[in-house]
């Protein structure tokens, strides 16, 4: 860790924008978190317009503190309601509600409050140091090995999100179209835009966003959701843990943390994986002594939390160090880099020491403040979910407007958006994963830009995108990541292991 | 119950085709593409081209999979609960409210058709204390139009601008000068 930069960064966090904006980060992300139907990816990208107007360090400091509340406060929502405030929060709702109807709903929520803490610090601190390393070999990496570690991504996340394979193939080539739109720089020549003039400068991330996250879900719950009838349960007052609590819980802690991170670094697709692992292991081990799984286990709650923070620490190794998004929310805060003209990726530890460093420190500082506003204060974020889903449905839908809208002060904007968010509503429909589509839109471009540099380099000889061994390393990884899972699931069905 | 999963199953072929058609345009647009002054070796026809290929395979297989039975499973609702057939009243009411704002935005302005908005929208999920929505609905109008406009000066519709032909540009001069 370079750590001259490191306190440099740390004194340009302490100035009162970048640390109001970072308490503002934090307070919106544990709002959003608590908000059932609005997610992280989703919140930074109504909040991108603000790229527009304020300076890049406080709107990234804001962005990430965002991602990081949103982890933290999905738990409330998962242990009070029975259902989750975002879906990295699906596994904590199994033990944190059965647990909150046991009396036990304090507990649950300092075990997620202390777990997302303990686990965001220790993964903080690892980004710090592996970031600069990462983006050192960054840097001696050829457009070839891009190339492949984009391979590697799209192709990962296509197979691990979604019901099948194709689905989760189709939902990116989708996405990978959707992000041919427009002027090809290179050559000047116009793709998929119809001959509409509008469209030559391709679709807006922001419109795209808004449009497949909030248009989407709301015309699908409008369509295939009945709202209300959940059941809450009441909690007011301190959030607390016994002796025997902490005890139970330091070690899921402490594991969460261990599957989180490097499920973030790789291209798994968000929190979705590390939460449901984490409680696997959990359920496990606890088979040996006190087995409460199903009735209330603390450490079902304590793991996966922790989890899914580290999880979002360790998506910011490949964002920061290499420009590679590996979740729907890194790939939105790549475009917030993008707004700026900032380019995310190795050259960013060089080029602008000072942002990336202010924005490392203040995810330090956000990390201590979520743990500040949602431990104690658990019983007044829990008020928040008293406001009626309608409500929040429609407040959701006029943001993202709102947001389609101002980008460019446009109304086909608006038009776009409602064609967008009716392919969100049918890939919802008909079980299509929303983030390859996103990661193929935003990447795609990269990709073929590498692509090209690649060739470029080798006088247009195919052959230079397997020359290193680094390519090779990662296209093989590529082949494991898709088959292994299904050849597992294969002999276990036909009964060649248990 | 066996028409009700026929019915299903109709609704993702035809989604599912609509994706194949999509293939089929990819690829039209590409063999269409003229190339006018290629630089490098890779021209802007080889990714398109690609992709194209490999959605059309892909869709394809897919449709294959849906006629031999494979079924997509709806994902949940957050805050409610996931119901299989179709609503499709509220549907249609938020759709309309949705295409209203798009259409009417310049014309009325933001805070008419903000309100009317989140009012239509809200009513269509289920909210029905119709005095106290319309209130909260103009409240949150009126606070994103500011927060928007002076907080962050960024430009939303003010509307009417066929009664008083002003420019809307020369209407948001007070906040231009940190342009």
């Amino acid at each position: 860790m370079d750590f001259a930069n490191f306190l440099a960064g740390f004194s340009a966090s302490l100035t009162w924008t970048n640390l109001g904006f970072g308490l503002l980060g934090t307070l919106l992300g544990t709002l959003v978190g608590v908000l059932p139907g609005i997610g992280p990816a989703l919140a930074i990208s109504l909040l991108l317009p603000v790229t527009l107007v304020v300076e890049p360090t406080a709107a990234l400091i804001m962005f990430a503190a965002i991602y990081y509340g949103t982890m933290f406060g999905g738990s409330t929502t998962s242990i009070l309601l029975n259902a989750p405030g975002e879906s990295g929060s699906v596994m904590t709702t199994l033990e944190g509600n059965k647990m909150a109807r046991n009396g036990r709903a304090g507990a649950a929520l300092a075990t997620a409050a202390l777990g997302s803490f303990v686990a965001g610090a220790i993964a903080t601190g690892i980004v710090a140091v592996a970031a600069p390393t990462i983006a050192w070999i960054g840097i001696r990496m050829t457009p070839a090995d891009f190339f492949a570690l984009m391979v590697l991504a799209f192709g990962a996340v296509g197979s691990i999100m979604g019901q099948s394979l194709k689905r989760g193939l189709i939902a990116l080539f989708i996405g990978l179209a959707i992000g041919l739109i427009g002027l090809d720089l290179q050559s000047g020549s116009q793709r998929l835009t119809f001959e509409i003039p509008r469209l030559t400068d391709g679709i807006e991330t922001v419109v795209l966003i808004v449009s497949l996250f909030a248009l989407g879900e709301v015309l699908y719950v409008a369509l295939y959701g009945r709202l209300g009838g959940v059941q809450r349960n009441s909690f007011t007052g301190f959030a607390t843990m016994t002796k025997s609590d902490w005890k139970r819980s330091w070690k899921p802690w402490l594991r969460g943390t261990a599957i989180g991170f490097p499920t973030g670094v790789l291209p798994a697709g968000g929190s979705e994986l590390p939460t449901f692992l984490s409680y696997s292991l959990e359920k496990k081990l606890a088979k040996k002594k006190h087995d409460e799984f199903g009735k209330g286990a603390i450490e079902g709650v304590a793991g996966p939390e922790a989890a899914n923070n580290a999880n979002a620490a360790g998506a910011m190794v490949p964002l920061l160090a290499l420009g590679i998004p590996t979740s729907a929310t890194a790939a939105v805060l790549l475009v917030a880099f993008q707004q700026f003209n900032i380019s995310a990726g190795p050259l960013l530890f060089t080029d602008q020491p000072l942002l990336v460093w202010t924005l490392i420190a203040s995810l330090f500082i956000g990390n201590l403040l979520l743990l500040v506003i949602n431990w104690p204060l658990a019983g007044v974020w829990a008020q928040l979910l008293r406001i009626p889903a309608p409500y929040l449905y429609a407040g959701i839908i006029t943001f993202a407007l709102v947001g389609a809208y101002v980008i460019n002060s446009a109304n086909f904007d608006i038009w776009i958006a409602i064609i967008i968010g009716t392919i969100g509503l049918l890939f919802r429909r008909f079980g299509y994963p929303i983030t390859p589509l996103i990661l193929g839109v935003i990447l795609g471009p990269m990709a073929e830009q590498e692509f090209r540099r690649a060739l470029q380099g080798a006088a247009g000889d195919p052959a230079v995108l397997i020359s290193t061994p680094f390519t090779i390393i990662v296209y093989v990884l590529l082949f494991l990541v898709i088959t292994v899972p299904r050849l597992y699931s294969w002999l276990k069905k036909t009964g060649k292991i248990k | 119950m066996i028409l009700n999963s026929v019915k299903e199953a109709k609704g993702e072929l035809v989604f599912t085709s609509f994706l194949f058609a999509l293939s089929i345009v990819v690829l039209v647009d590409t063999i269409n593409l003229t190339e006018s002054n290629v630089v490098g070796f890779v021209g802007p026809k080889v990714f398109p081209f690609a992709i194209g290929i490999a959605l059309f395979v892909l869709t394809g297989l897919q449709i294959i999979s849906v006629l031999r039975g494979e079924r997509g499973t709806p994902e949940g609702v957050e805050g409610g609960q996931q119901v299989d057939k179709p609503v499709w009243r509220p549907f249609i009411q938020v759709l309309v409210a949705v295409i209203a704002y798009a259409a009417l935005i310049d014309f009325l302005g933001f805070l008419i058709m903000g309100p009317v908005l989140f009012f239509a929208v809200a009513h269509a999920l289920g909210a029905t204390k119709k005095l106290k929505l319309a209130f909260i609905a103009v409240i949150l109008a009126v606070v994103v139009f500011l927060g928007f406009t002076q907080g962050l000066r960024l430009y939303l519709p003010l509307g009417f601008d066929f009664i008083n032909q002003i420019d809307p540009s020369v209407e948001e001069d007070s906040g231009e000068e940190t342009w």
